[in-house]
């Protein structure tokens, strides 16, 4: 049982006995529904290159890919180590993941 | 005269299908507040409630006789027929999320919990951390909030978590795929630290995967009048990494583990 789920519990069992709302009142999932169903129901737009990239004679990802295949292999690990470090303004070094504060944003 | 606050409130369980359900029901147990359980799943139902030591109930008026509240834990789809069952009889309502896949049925949900407790297992809200945030913009310490983005994924799809014919993965039942699932979570996230709708959404799904007839990962863009936009992603195909949050404004930045005010 994750911490949070507990949490949820606890809060609806003092809304119940004081009378207030729970902190994530049952009114808010209009919110989160509405917001949900317009999302999904978005169209993304097609702009023709997947079609048209040979008539244009411009190169397709995977040929692209694979003639720089040596620079991209570069570039990944490059943006992935700098993923992974954080600037801290009051020392001005960077940390790793691993010495930040653990944090579990609670959700599942 | 028993005060109020002495007086224990007697749970219901209405399903076992989400994979919360058994957590739920555990911790309910352990602080002595399930009383029954009712399943659409007789089978499920009944072997929950011998796991538990409560009864398991086929009828609901002899269910809603036995309980004061009632947790929901069943396909999305079934959210409205509970909510009203319960509601109707006068009994406490938290549903896990997502509340509904369409605006008009969680309407519905509202209309009829008017005159109970009616909550949203909305975990994020009650993490410290978040709510330090909120705290932040609230004050105003982060200035004029401009952008917000938040990522809730794990690796069900890639991983094969649902076998065939669960219901998460059921459009008809869930509603949605990763980015419903989980991305709901970012969505009320960021809508709560705003402290107020946004007014127009954008959205995309893929089946990055595959591994199931419905969407696995998904984002969508949120913005508000005043200018703010919020980006939520909701994933079934990331194997690891971490749930970020960050909120800009025009003063700071608050990213949960990485703080930084008035820092350009």
């Amino acid at each position: 049982m994750e911490g949070h789920q507990i949490s949820v519990i606890e809060d609806f069992v003092q809304a119940v006995e004081s009378g207030r709302k729970p902190i994530a009142p049952g009114s808010d999932g209009v919110v989160s529904a509405a917001i949900m169903e317009a999302a999904y129901a978005a169209k993304g737009i097609d702009i023709g290159l997947g079609r048209d990239l040979y008539r244009l004679g411009v190169s397709k990802g995977r040929n692209l890919a694979s003639r720089s295949r040596g620079r991209l292999a570069h570039l990944r690990v490059s943006l992935s180590s700098e993923a992974h470090f954080f600037k801290m303004p009051s020392s001005g070094r960077f940390l790793r993941h691993e010495e930040r504060e653990p944090f579990s944003p609670a959700m599942s | 005269m028993v005060p109020k606050y002495f007086m224990a409130i007697r749970f219901g369980m209405m399903s076992m299908a989400h994979v919360h359900a058994e957590g739920y029901a555990s911790e309910l147990e352990k602080k002595g507040l399930l009383a029954a359980i009712y399943d659409e799943d007789e089978g499920r139902g009944r072997e929950a409630a011998k796991k538990h030591g409560v009864e398991y109930f086929p009828d609901l008026d002899a269910f809603f006789n036995r309980v004061d509240a009632v947790l929901i834990a069943s396909p999305t789809n079934l959210h409205l027929t509970y909510v009203k069952e319960a509601a109707s009889r006068g009994k406490h309502v938290l549903v896990e999320k997502p509340l509904a896949f369409k605006r008009a049925e969680a309407e519905q949900m509202v209309s009829y919990a008017s005159r109970v407790t009616f909550g949203i297992c909305f975990g994020s809200r009650l993490s410290p951390i978040n709510a330090a945030v909120k705290g932040l913009i609230s004050a105003g310490t982060l200035g004029r909030v401009t952008f917000m983005r938040i990522r809730v994924a794990h690796s069900a799809a890639l991983d094969k978590w649902f076998p065939p014919g669960n219901w998460f993965i059921d459009k008809g039942r869930s509603g949605g795929g990763g980015l419903l699932d989980l991305g709901v979570h970012g969505v009320d996230l960021l809508y709560w630290l705003k402290g107020e709708p946004p007014t127009s959404v954008t959205g995309m799904t893929s089946r990055a995967t595959s591994a199931y007839e419905i969407d696995d990962e998904g984002a969508l863009i949120m913005a508000w009048p005043s200018g703010t936009m919020g980006v939520v992603e909701g994933a079934w195909t990331q194997r690891a990494g971490f749930n970020f949050l960050e909120v800009y404004g025009d003063l700071g930045t608050a990213s949960p583990g990485c703080l930084v005010i008035n820092y350009t």
